[in-house]
């Protein structure tokens, strides 16, 4: 008893340094999460949300019971895999290609330009995707009809919508990997280097056998975090990049859109909070799957 | 680390987060019983009211105890708008503030919200208990009324808005579920017609005289003849983004009560039928697929993010076809600079949807609902409140340019872009008491009235299909229409095998259950008038 | 060993060259349909250089530039106020999470982890910041919710606190009788400076682009931040585009929204102030020198 009062006392300045942050998770994030009850409440808004029926896993049941269901779990699933898997090789490869490249000038110019993307708002870049697929104004058309090739309706063929989508994430996304394999790399001890440069490797075998191994806690935790999210889409880039075509659906629907226009009509606050109860709840579970083998294999790197 | 000690963890931040959110939500219930509480007293008070209602004189008296008790209660108006605020918003208010005085004791706050704000704003504001005495709803009235967020007012709008029932005459039925009141429409244009909205210079070019067109027919003929004058343009644009070209084309004929599920308006409406298996939805995809192989449809019509507006303004788009109600020509007019012309060769139906979608409705949380309802009736019924609400102050923001004629117009040195107040017909509660603007036609209310008397009354006019039974099947079929509408409505697809697809989809996301929902609903509706 | 080098400068150059004009590419279309006349785009398509050059968008911009000025300078407030109070919050949190020592480490760790995962949604975080903090209309509101501190961050800080900060040199620290703020600020800290850098210039981008905040908490257009107004001029053309015909009688509405190329045209203003302060962050994207020094 006496031990652990003495050790709170002499970590007091630690406890006072976490309290802004966690005062502040306590109202915005903790005390809003008493709303995750709304999911399994028929809200009316006269009883207050507190009073309103329970009703148990009602509102849940339109994310099942749709012949969608497989379709927009699978693309959900699917995109996220390819969107983690794309963006880390690029970016782990961007970033390690910046600190190697000996020019300073050119390495600002890089690191300003894989960034910019990550500043436009997914609005604008549904414009911009639109200037290069639209069938009449469109720039890609434009080209194929100049070098004599047939055109493509790019907002009906639901076949490339896989490579746009994945483009297009990893094109506003990547900065953002890059930037912060980037810092990773930057903060590797340099005498690492100079004594394996007297041992004679080559830049590659650099690259595989001191960079990266270094960088992978950094890795690992991108990577979790990631799977946290798994359940979740960027609704602006399956929504408003695809112009909302209803030809693509297929391939472009997901948990998210299928949500808003389900509940476009509805506007029912029980069936939205769901959703999102729904997603948040596997990607607990995966998050704990993979911190747990995280922790098995390499427990330092595990998240909690 | 083992799992017990960490689904411990979990387990103490849960209980944790389960302790504060108790005590927030706690309070939050508090103020919302308060609220109820308001209801139900103001329910009981009313109640009293509309039963010596019936013993005439006392009920002025009664009217005035609660209306002039001395309380300057805030009433907060809240309405969508082009500027959150506008230059002469505070001088309106308080115009509107001197014609309240003499009704009541409270004043009157204007809560304009921008367009593109204003869906989202809406459904926090009345999710979150904020004191709003008038809240104007476009879309989610019935999903409002059924999750409580707004009053139940039949008794309230009996005495305190019994002027507006009068002149709103059979409209305000449009605006009961199952015989309550939850809201009183605003005037505005009760049915809709459909047909061609076209540049009258290629009409004068051609020399074409748009009275002898006179259904769909006629329509393509004119289509065809421009195509062959015209063989780069596109002819026809969509008339609103991710719609297609052609939804309008059976306007009219169906009482729609939720996308997809309808009843004939020229039937007694004991049918409630899928409206995508029905001849006439084939008959639109077939017009519309021959339509787009002859080359009358603009490409990329279901994604194209340019408006008509701007469309018919870049001028390469003969026209649109869409909706037509008085003063369409003018509106487009202003609108792209386009002079056109309007071809309307489709039906009109008065449905429930025609009128409830512009209503005003008083939201649980509000403080003083017989206020509200008061100033609702002031809204529909008073012309002083009409004019400034629709075009500001007099003198500053509009004069009047004909008083015999009532027409008004802008000042000198004022136009529509310096003008301090701007707002619309539909938003304005009863503009047909306002003056005419000197840009319409001076008989511009009696065109309205009569082309909203012109509607052939849906047989389930006042009826409102309530859709909580069936959320799942709705969510489902929601997705299908948005997957095959766009793309048949633009003829993107052979119209025989993607309309079967489309039914067989809607089918399987179980459409039938809705439309026996409808059924039993209609039946009980029937049996109960 | 050395002609090796010069042949991987050559291929990550080249690699780097290609990804830029990808990136770039969008981006100068951006710029360059912002200068394009908006019927020229209509009738002759996107092009890299416009059919007919127009200043008619930035004209737009121009005579709407008080409400553009003012939103300017409350992105800029609110962008700078929220980033230094966020990035402190975040590096002191990531700290006491990277002392190896510190009791309840993963019960605080799992606290903020928890918050990526779960939330209350909109509807009860709305009504906790405006009914119970009021800040509904406040300046405020656009800096304190959801922006200020988020677990991503911290544990992007914590990380590199762990792998890239060695034990030894906070040890040493502590030997010499250092408190445990000094330790942070005078030992992690400088060592720290590329993630801080990093998670500054995210929390700062993050301020800079959002638009949520206003969207729910801001109705007074005196509060707009310039994010808000693009996107409300979007979500203005959105909505009436989409709604054309129920929205019947919207007078002039419609006519008077900004085209498309005026949408280009603010989402180029809205980037530029970032052109112009990402340099000065890239100043702290420097290798940990330092770090071998000390410890060598």
């Amino acid at each position: 008893m006496r031990s652990k009062r003495k050790s709170i006392i002499k970590n007091l300045p630690v406890y006072l340094m976490i309290l802004p942050g966690f005062i502040y998770l306590l109202i915005n994030n903790y005390i809003p999460m008493a709303g995750l009850i709304i999911a399994f409440k028929d809200v009316n808004f006269a009883k207050g949300i507190l009073k309103s029926d329970w009703v148990g896993f009602k509102n849940f049941e339109y994310l099942f019971k749709t012949p969608d269901a497989f379709r927009i779990t699978r693309n959900t699933l699917l995109y996220n895999l390819a969107f983690i898997a794309v963006n880390l090789i690029i970016g782990v490869m961007f970033a390690v290609l910046l600190s190697e490249i000996h020019s300073k000038k050119a390495v600002k110019f890089y690191q300003t330009v894989v960034l910019l993307p990550y500043m436009i708002s997914m609005v604008i870049v549904s414009y911009l995707t639109y200037a290069f697929l639209s069938s009449n104004t469109g720039l890609i058309n434009g080209f194929l009809k100049t070098v004599g090739l047939p055109e493509v309706s790019w907002y009906t063929e639901q076949a490339y919508w896989p490579f746009i989508l994945i483009f297009v994430n990893c094109w506003k996304y990547v900065g953002y990997g890059t930037v912060v394999y980037l810092a990773s790399i930057l903060g590797i001890d340099r005498t690492l280097y100079e004594a394996a440069a007297v041992d004679g490797i080559t830049k590659m075998q650099e690259i595989f056998k001191i960079t990266i191994p270094l960088i992978k806690p950094t890795i690992i935790t991108m990577v979790l975090l990631s799977v946290g999210r798994i359940f979740y889409s960027d609704f602006g880039l399956f929504y408003q990049v695809p112009m909302n075509s209803g030809a693509l659906l297929n391939t472009t629907n997901t948990i998210d859109t299928y949500v808003y226009r389900g509940l476009i009509t509805l506007g029912d606050i029980g069936m939205a909070s769901a959703a999102g109860f729904y997603q948040s709840i596997v990607g607990f579970f995966l998050i704990l799957a993979a911190n747990a083998l995280t922790r098995r294999y390499s427990s330092e790197n595990a998240l909690f | 680390m083992n799992r017990f000690k960490l689904l411990k963890q979990t387990a103490l931040v849960l209980s944790a987060t389960m302790l504060l959110a108790g005590c927030a939500s706690g309070s939050a219930e508090s103020s919302q019983t308060t609220a109820t509480e308001t209801q139900t007293s103001t329910k009981s008070g009313s109640g009293t009211e509309s039963s010596t209602e019936q013993s005439g004189s006392s009920t002025a008296q009664d009217q005035d105890a609660i209306l002039k008790d001395g309380q300057k209660d805030t009433l907060t108006v809240v309405f969508p708008g082009g500027s959150s605020s506008p230059a002469d918003l505070e001088a309106v208010e308080a115009g509107l503030q001197s014609v309240v005085d003499t009704v009541m004791d409270a004043t009157v706050k204007l809560n304009i919200l921008e367009w593109g704000v204003f869906s989202d704003q809406q459904k926090l504001m009345l999710s979150s208990g904020e004191d709003i005495a008038l809240m104007f709803t476009y879309d989610s009235s019935k999903n409002y009324a059924a999750s409580s967020q707004v009053l139940d007012i039949t008794d309230l709008v009996n005495t305190y808005a019994s002027d507006a029932l009068t002149t709103l005459g059979k409209y305000a039925e449009a605006c009961q579920i199952s015989g309550r009141y939850y809201g009183l429409p605003t005037f505005h244009e009760y049915t809709k017609d459909s047909g061609l909205v076209c540049r009258t210079d290629i009409l004068e070019a051609l020399g074409v005289d748009s009275s002898s067109i006179t259904s769909w027919d006629d329509i393509e003929a004119l289509l065809a003849k421009v195509k062959a004058a015209y063989p780069d343009m596109n002819i026809l644009a969509p008339v609103e983004l991710e719609a297609g070209v052609l939804p309008y084309y059976n306007e009219g004929l169906f009482d729609i009560l939720t996308d997809g599920v309808a009843v004939r308006v020229d039937g007694d409406g004991s049918e409630v039928v899928d409206y995508y298996d029905t001849d006439e939805f084939m008959e639109l995809a077939k017009v519309a697929y021959d339509w787009n192989q002859k080359g009358y449809f603009m490409p990329d019509a279901t994604t194209v993010t340019d408006t008509r507006q701007d469309l018919l303004a870049a001028g390469n788009t003969f026209g649109y076809v869409g909706q037509i109600h008085p003063g369409t020509a003018t509106q487009e007019l202003k609108n792209s600079g386009v002079a056109v012309t309007t071809i309307p060769v489709g039906h009109r139906a008065l449905t429930t949807g025609n009128v409830n979608f512009a209503q005003y409705m008083v939201p649980t949380s509000s403080s003083t609902p017989e206020k509200a309802v008061k100033l609702l009736d002031l809204m529909l019924t008073n012309a002083d409140v009409s004019n400034l609400l629709m075009y500001g102050v007099e003198g500053k923001d509009y004069v009047v340019k004909d008083a015999q004629t009532k027409v008004a117009g802008y000042p000198d040195g004022v136009d529509s872009s310096s003008v301090g107040w701007n707002n619309e017909t539909w938003l304005a509660g009863n503009g047909s008491l306002a003056y005419a603007w000197e840009s319409d036609p001076v008989d511009i209310w009696q065109q309205y009235q009569t082309f909203n008397d012109s509607a052939t009354v849906s047989p389930l006019y006042g009826f409102t299909f309530d859709t909580s039974n069936v959320k799942t099947e709705i969510t489902a079929i929601t997705n299908v229409i948005s997957k095959y509408k766009a793309v048949i409505c633009s003829g993107y697809s052979d119209p025989e095998s993607s309309v079967k697809q489309m039914v067989d989809e809607l089918n399987s996301a179980g459409i039938a259950n809705i439309i026996t929902e409808a059924q039993a609903q209609i039946s009980n509706w029937k049996a109960g008038n | 060993m050395l002609k090796q080098n010069h042949s991987f400068q050559i291929i990550a150059q080249g690699i780097m060259i290609v990804a830029s004009i990808l990136t770039l590419l969008p981006l100068l279309l951006l710029l360059m349909s912002s200068f394009a006349d908006n019927k020229s785009i209509l009738l002759y398509g996107y092009s890299l250089i416009p059919h007919q050059f127009s200043l008619e968008a930035y004209q737009y911009i121009w005579r709407e530039h008080m409400q553009i000025f003012r939103a300017y300078f409350i992105t800029i407030f609110v962008t700078v106020l929220g980033t230094s109070a966020g990035l402190a919050m975040s590096i002191l949190y990531a700290y006491a999470l990277s002392r190896p020592d510190f009791p309840g480490k993963r019960f605080f760790s799992f606290f903020i982890l928890f918050t990526m995962l779960f939330n209350g949604g909109l509807v009860p975080t709305y009504i906790m910041y405006t009914r119970y903090l009021h800040l509904k209309n406040t300046i405020f509101a656009l800096i304190i919710p959801s922006l200020l501190m988020n677990a991503f961050n911290v544990i992007l800080i914590r990380s590199y606190f762990q792998h890239n900060v060695p034990a030894s040199l906070i040890e040493a620290a502590r030997i010499d009788g250092a408190k445990e703020f000094r330790v942070l600020t005078q030992v992690v800290f400088p060592v720290s400076k590329p993630i801080i850098a990093t998670i500054g210039l995210f929390i700062g981008v993050g301020y800079w682009n959002d638009w949520l905040n206003g969207l729910y908490y801001v109705t007074d257009n005196r509060l707009y931040s310039i994010q808000q107004i693009l996107n409300n001029m979007l979500k203005n053309i959105e909505y009436l585009s989409k709604n054309a015909t129920s929205v019947a009688k919207s007078t002039s509405l419609a006519g008077q929204l900004p085209a498309a190329t005026v949408r280009m045209a603010i989402a180029v203003i809205a980037l530029l102030p970032i052109l112009i302060i990402y340099p000065i962050v890239q100043k702290y994207f420097v290798r940990g020198i330092a770090l071998g020094a000390v410890k060598g």
